[in-house]
């Protein structure tokens, strides 16, 4: 449950969360299991008076009702003896396609032998702020082989839904092969949507422990122009319209240095390929993560953390440079303050302009009990909009 | 206004370059191992060990045990040594036309001794016993294949997974962390969770690496545990100015980015319910120029059919030939011959 005050000099806005997280049984162990998560969020001052451009909308306090509700899980399982066949009705996240696409249907999951799995779905996708499902379904299946460390995918996936563009129906088709060896893990997959290749994405994560050292490369490359219409395949596309044709380079690695220190690091770029175009929601870019992390100096109880990020692309380059630190007061009890810094350079059409948004701010977070912690925030935060004051305050109980 | 150059890290037309440089650093490499000081420093793996064929002396009636001794009383199964081989080798390898990969000697190394590849060594942090699982479960159970293996493929480790799949069903009260791992445990995070991991448990889970390498995450999170994080724990960067106006810049950039939380219609549903920045006060007012914003053509301000498509000018577009489909590129066509200006905005908001 949390609190959360907002205020500028003009507006303010004071809300109330309650998030509900429950499962029941052990997957590993029982027949029966179920998971549920739910959130139920009140407006508490009452919805706004003005007209316009208000700083505190959101999609739950332009619902002009007092409270709202979300169910993002609600699904139950049953597994018969000897595990080999599952099956999860309910609300569920079908969380292993290249798309995770939410639904309320109905999973069968067969295990054959130690080495293959197959799976069928069928069901409704699940759209929180639609006010009909009248005319969605989706339905598909999955086929697995399990070599020794590896896995080697087919996926299909059939969506029908009916948005504000009219009725539309997609088909997915992915294969997928992961192998590891020592401590690499390779991923490779390759998806076609409509009878047409879809991207092709290849993965390499290396964890080594005693090194201190874990890195990820990833590549993926986007054969064509995506205008996938259907909420499910593309959530973004009925705003953000199509998505360009590119090639994404990516490189993460982490490397420790004894107990101290800890340097993350990551390198992206992207580039049209195929006669790609620029367009307002499709750039090319390049990005820089640099996050240094100190523990333990110069008290043992303290930790440092820095982040400077930067994006560079031909349309909006921005930086953020943030920093903060906790402090361990007493084993239950952490004191951490922070700041950052943001400025976005943004080529508009009638010009370019420079945006600085600074934030300061101070949390504490206590544990009560064995499952029982409370955390207080305040953050003040000034950019071009005006000042902004957010305190919030949260309870947590786990059983 | 002049556009600012694209941004080129690679040039992709001209790949003679970069095979160029692929083959040069290829060389360098092969020249730069080759010297000694190379080699002192990185000095050359020993040989692998030799294929070992199973089939060949299961099928004359010989058993696990015969050769590892330890497979039914020790922790360790062991491996024979070379005296231990002779006792029947003596004979049979003094054969005249016997070809040596079928002889002790093909197997032994610089010190005489059988050098046998170690595949399934588990690491130092595994408990486990040999001698507590004979009688209750055959060797075939979890070397699977193992007899009839004539040339000695890389099994590997046992996968956890097949040990808890057996304990599940044979000894359910032996399910427990403790029962295989010395140190390891649901409440001591893996090696692999340190700070990058944040970053990267997403694709790691999601991509099946969980069974490439057994590390079920399951072990220790509960089912829902991705939902309940991914939807209550924004970033550091969502705050207010990143709500009200930022946003739209890094998604424009890498919406996959904001697929990770955002699976559903989340941004047409607040976009059409909420006021954007440029609507203040005076926004509607009858000297106003917000008018230009959408009806001029300089693409100030994409999605104004998100929320106007009602208006009359939009409610009178005629619809598209029956043959259009809403995914075609309308652009590939209509770029050229357009009868009105191009707000940036998705042709199908009008013409349904």
């Amino acid at each position: 449950m949390s609190y959360r005050y907002r205020a500028t000099s003009t507006e303010s806005d004071t809300d109330l969360y309650e998030i509900l997280s429950l499962t029941y049984g052990n997957s590993d162990r029982d027949p029966v299991t179920a998971a549920l998560m739910a959130r139920l969020a009140e407006d508490l001052d009452g919805n706004r008076k003005v007209q316009g451009f208000y700083p505190f909308d959101s999609v739950d306090d332009a619902r002009r009702s007092f409270a709202t509700q979300r169910l993002y899980l609600a699904y139950l399982d049953f597994r018969t003896t000897g595990r080999e066949l599952t099956l999860r009705g309910g609300r569920q996240i079908l969380d292993e396609f290249p798309e995770a696409v939410s639904m309320d249907g109905g999973l069968a999951r067969l295990q054959i032998g130690p080495r293959v799995v197959v799976s069928a779905f069928g069901g409704i996708p699940l759209n929180l702020f639609e006010a009909s499902p009248s005319g969605d379904a989706m339905y598909g299946g999955s086929a697995e082989w399990l070599p020794d460390r590896g896995r080697y995918r087919f996926e299909y996936l059939h969506v029908r839904d009916d948005n504000v563009f009219g009725l539309h129906k997609d088909d997915l088709l992915a294969w997928s092969i992961d192998e590891s060896w020592g401590p690499f893990n390779v991923h490779a997959r390759y998806a076609m949507l409509e009878g047409e290749s879809r991207d092709l994405v290849g993965r390499l994560t290396g964890s080594i422990p005693d090194a201190e050292f874990l890195f990820q490369a990833q590549v993926t490359y986007v054969f064509h122009r995506i205008e996938a219409l259907s909420y499910p395949l593309d959530p973004y596309a009925s705003f953000m319209m199509d998505l360009q044709p590119y090639l994404d380079v990516s490189l993460r690695a982490s490397k420790g240095f004894g107990e101290i220190v800890t340097l993350d690091a990551l390198f992206t770029a992207r580039q049209f390929v195929h006669n790609g175009v620029e367009t307002t929601y499709n750039h090319e870019f390049k990005r820089f993560e640099l996050s240094p992390t100190i523990r333990k100096w110069p008290l043992e109880d303290l930790t440092l953390r820095i982040s400077a990020d930067y994006w560079n692309s031909s349309g909006n380059d921005f930086w953020t440079v943030s920093g903060d630190v906790s402090w361990a007061l007493h084993r239950d009890i952490t004191l951490w303050a922070g700041s950052s810094y943001a400025l976005y350079s943004v080529d508009a059409f009638t010009g370019e302009e420079h945006e600085r948004v600074r934030t300061y701010s101070i949390g504490l977070k206590i544990k009560v009990s064995k499952g029982s912690s409370m955390d207080a925030r305040f953050m003040l935060e000034d950019n071009s909009i005006g000042t902004f004051r957010v305190f919030e305050f949260g309870f947590r109980h786990a059983f | 206004m002049p556009s600012r150059p694209r941004v080129r890290w690679i040039s992709w037309r001209h790949p003679g370059l970069a095979i160029v440089t692929v083959c040069l650093v290829a060389g360098l490499a092969v020249v730069v191992s080759s010297c000694s000081l190379f080699q002192a420093i990185f000095p050359p793996a020993a040989p692998p060990p030799r294929p070992f064929n199973h089939e060949a002396h299961t099928v004359r009636g010989i058993s696990c045990v015969d050769c590892h001794e330890g497979a039914e009383k020790e922790a360790k199964a062991g491996m024979p040594s070379k005296a231990f081989c002779m006792n029947c080798h003596e004979e049979i390898d003094k054969e005249k036309d016997k070809p040596l990969e079928k002889k002790v000697a093909w197997f032994l190394d610089e010190t005489g001794e059988p050098r046998w590849a170690d595949f399934g060594r588990q690491k130092d942090e595994i408990k486990f016993s040999h001698a507590a699982h004979a009688g209750k479960t055959a060797c075939a159970a979890c070397h699977e294949g193992m007899d009839k293996d004539t040339g000695l493929v890389s099994h590997g480790p046992q996968r956890m997974t097949s040990c808890i799949s057996c304990h599940q069903q044979k000894a359910p009260a032996k399910a427990e962390c403790s029962v295989c791992h010395k140190t390891l445990d649901t409440k001591q995070k893996p090696e692999n969770h340190f700070q990058l991991w944040t970053k990267m448990h997403g694709s790691c889970a999601r991509a099946g690496a969980e069974a490439a390498t057994a590390n079920t995450c399951s072990l220790c999170h509960q089912q829902n545990a991705c939902t309940t994080c991914h939807q209550t724990v924004p970033p550091d960067d969502h705050n207010n100015f990143w709500r009200i106006k930022s946003h739209g810049f890094e998604a424009g950039l890498d919406r996959s980015r904001c697929s990770t939380c955002h699976t559903t219609d989340y941004c047409t549903a607040c976009h059409k319910v909420t006021a954007p920045l440029s609507h203040g006060a005076g926004w509607n007012a009858p000297r106003n120029d917000h008018c230009k914003n959408c009806h001029v053509p300089v693409q100030t301000s994409p999605n104004c059919a998100l929320c106007h498509r009602d208006g009359a000018p939009h409610l009178t577009s005629p619809p598209k030939p029956s043959w259009h489909t809403a995914s075609m590129n309308c652009s590939s066509c209509h770029s050229v011959s357009l009868k009105h200006f191009n707000p940036g905005d998705n042709c199908n908001f009008c013409h349904k």
